[in-house]
This record gives structure tokens, C-alpha cells and sequence, in this order.
């Protein structure tokens, strides 16, 4: 390889593609958030849900909510029903700690029918839905697997669903079932990350960690994974589409 | 001197994603005594050069691709809904937009920018061991 060479044309590259870099360094964070709601889509629609978007801007378009700000009812959302029973999961959703009277932001909240208003009501200003509305949450990061990342998590799921941290284990909550409160990464795991999730399950946290997350979209999009939130086993050796070092802790950001 | 080679070709993306790049490749520099260990390979400055020259680039091409996979996969799954663009503040994204367009562009010439340069195949190398074997065999 002659690195003068090489880094001659990725130069190139990279002034060339100046607009691009642009859109990315912009939405790349939205993005990933926009992948978190299709995942869950996904999930739900991968265990017998039949799904619908529901849009502010008609059929057609969905409205990606960005931010902690702006009501619910101008975004889009997305309503899951089965067996007569609905729930729905919405993007960037304010809601009440387990704790306390704080109010957090989730990046999807998956939530009991009904809670979230579906219009602007002039005379009472919206603030956040109820803690016990909140069925399960997904956050997602553009970041490696690491050990800080993984406390930081819990202690989000402590302040806003601490029964997932403990026993009786929550039921209806798995691969096959509803999903329960979820870290989408785009990286890997690293350092010795894989060893304290493996770890959960024995003691009584109930939690999933979704490593490589565009790998898993992609294995889904190929038909060798069932939900892209859980690995098949099939799927496990597929091709990465972009990083997947496991070996060394490397963050991504 | 190679992580100011990395530091040259990210010069022009945006200050987040250059210092995406340049960390990531900084990070892989830090660890090269331990992958070189893993490797059972004697340090070699040369080949440690190499080593986090390529780290920038595949830091380069997780971005490119991730974030196209990502857009392209949600685009795709969403079709079921009947849902066939995304509106991200005032940026509206289908497959017939300009975006799009310039991710999949973007992806497909970073693709043949490295097959050009016999680099097809490294980007895909999941571990810094395997890619510190691949350099030293003289790809």
C-alpha cells in the first residue's frame, strides 16, 4: 500500500463529496433515531403485530420528532395491534421518573394506547405521559459497546422503569415477545462489555443490548434475522456493512 | 506520522465527523503495542503507520455506510406503511431525493476509491489483528 497514494484519492474523495459529508454530520444522530423506531416496527411486526403509521402530514411521510421539544401530535408515530390489544411507540417522548417528579426524554417510548394526545389542546399545556403509561424505551447511540455506556443505561432504566432491574422478572418482555427497555448501538462490544451484559440475566436486570445495529438491520433486510433487535443465530457471521472490531476497546465517537 | 495523513483526508468533512475519524484513528494508535501483541508480530513503526492509516479509513467507511444502510433500510421497511419519505426538520428524504442520492453516491465511490486502491477488502476485516496480518503480508 503506498499511503501517499492512497491518501491522495481519499482527499479527493472527501472534497468531492463535501455536500454529502454535510447531510451527514447534520442528520447522521436523526438518523440513527429514525433506524431505533423502524427497529422497534420491525420487532413488534416480526412477533405478529400488524403496524400503522400515524402522521400528522397525511400518509406517506413520516415526521421524525428531532428533540426534546415541540407536541407529540406533530410527529409521527407508529400503532401496534394484536389480538384486539394496541400499543404505540413514539420518538423523542417525554415522561415522568419512577422516582421522583423529573422528566426525562426517551428516544422511543413504547406506550399504553391513548396517552400520548394526538392534537394540540390550547388550554392545557402538555407536559409528559405518566410513568406507569410507559411500557419499555429504547435509546439509541452512535457509540461502541463500553462499559460506562452500559451503567449509564441501567441507570437510565432505574429512574424511568426500575422493575426491569430486578426480580420477578417483568412478563411479556423477549425476543418473541414485547421488547424490553433496549440499547441500539451502532458499535460493537468492547473491552470487557459482553461480560457484564452476560451477567445480567442472572442478576434479575432485564434489559437488551443491540450491538452493531446497522449490521442487524441489513441481516434483517436479507430475511437472516428475525427481529434486527435480536441476533438469529444465522445471522451472527453475516457480512458487516461497516465496522464490527470486537477485539479491543475502541470507541466509535 | 500516518495519523497526519488521517488528519489530511478528514480535513474537509465536518469538525464532528473529522473528529470522529481522527479519534477513532488516534484510539487504534493507542492500542497499537496490544494488537501487535495479539498478533504474536514484532513492532514495526512502518507497519503501525499502516495499521492506523487504514483505521481512519474504515472509521471513514463505517460512517459512509452506516449512515446509508441505516436510511436505506428504514426507507425500505417503511414501504409496508405505506410510507414512502422521511421529513427531518426541513430536509424531506425518499429514494427519488437529492440526499439520497448523494449517500448512495457517497457509498458507491468510497467503495471503487478503495477497490482502486486494493482496499476493498480490508474495510470488511473484523478484527485489528487479521488487518495488522493482511498489512504485513504485503497488501
Amino acid at each position: 500500500m503506498d499511503i501517499n497514494v492512497v491518501q491522495k484519492a481519499l482527499g479527493d474523495f472527501t472534497r468531492k463529496h463535501r455536500a454529502a459529508f454535510s447531510v451527514i454530520g447534520e442528520r447522521q444522530s436523526q438518523l440513527l433515531e429514525l433506524g431505533a423506531i423502524v427497529g422497534v416496527e420491525l420487532h413488534y411486526r416480526s412477533n405478529g403485530y400488524r403496524s400503522t403509521v400515524r402522521s400528522p402530514q397525511g400518509a406517506g411521510t413520516f415526521v421524525v420528532k428531532t428533540s426534546t421539544r415541540g407536541h407529540p401530535s406533530k410527529y409521527s408515530s407508529i400503532v401496534f395491534e394484536k389480538d384486539g390489544a394496541q400499543i404505540e411507540a413514539h420518538m423523542n417522548l417525554l415522561v415522568r421518573s419512577a422516582q421522583d417528579d423529573g422528566i426525562y426524554c426517551v428516544d422511543v417510548g413504547i406506550v399504553r394506547p391513548g396517552v400520548v394526545p394526538e392534537k394540540v389542546n390550547r388550554k392545557v399545556k402538555w407536559s409528559c405521559i405518566p410513568n406507569k403509561s410507559l411500557l419499555s424505551l429504547v435509546e439509541a447511540k452512535r457509540l461502541t459497546i463500553y462499559p460506562m455506556l452500559l451503567a449509564q443505561f441501567v441507570g437510565i432504566v432505574h429512574e424511568i422503569k426500575p422493575r426491569f432491574l430486578r426480580n420477578p422478572i417483568p412478563k411479556g418482555f423477549g425476543r418473541t415477545l414485547q421488547l424490553p427497555p433496549t440499547l441500539i448501538a451502532l458499535g460493537p462490544f468492547s473491552g470487557n462489555s459482553k461480560v457484564i451484559v452476560d451477567a445480567y440475566k442472572a442478576r434479575g436486570i432485564t434489559i437488551w443490548i443491540a450491538e452493531n445495529f446497522d449490521v442487524r438491520l441489513a441481516a434483517h433486510r436479507k430475511g437472516t434475522a428475525r427481529s434486527p433487535l435480536y441476533w438469529d443465530s444465522a445471522a451472527r457471521s453475516d457480512t458487516p456493512l461497516a465496522d464490527n472490531e470486537t477485539e479491543s476497546a475502541f470507541a466509535l465517537q | 506520522m500516518s495519523l497526519e495523513l488521517v488528519q489530511e483526508f478528514a480535513q474537509q468533512l465536518p469538525f464532528r465527523l473529522r473528529e470522529d475519524v481522527v479519534g477513532y484513528a488516534r484510539s487504534v494508535q493507542a492500542a497499537v503495542p496490544d494488537i501487535f501483541r495479539e498478533a504474536g508480530i514484532t513492532l514495526d513503526q512502518r507497519l503501525a503507520g499502516q495499521l492506523v492509516f487504514v483505521a481512519g479509513i474504515k472509521k471513514l467507511y463505517a460512517i459512509c455506510s452506516g449512515t446509508f444502510w441505516i436510511l436505506d433500510n428504514s426507507l425500505h421497511s417503511l414501504q409496508h406503511t405505506q410510507t414512502y419519505e422521511v421529513k427531518i426538520g426541513s430536509m424531506r428524504i425518499s429514494r427519488e431525493s437529492r440526499e439520497y442520492e448523494q449517500l448512495r453516491d457517497l457509498l458507491n465511490d468510497l467503495d471503487n476509491t478503495l477497490a482502486e486502491q486494493r482496499l476493498g477488502e480490508i474495510v470488511h476485516v473484523s478484527s485489528y489483528t487479521e488487518t495488522l496480518h493482511w498489512l504485513r503480508d504485503g497488501h
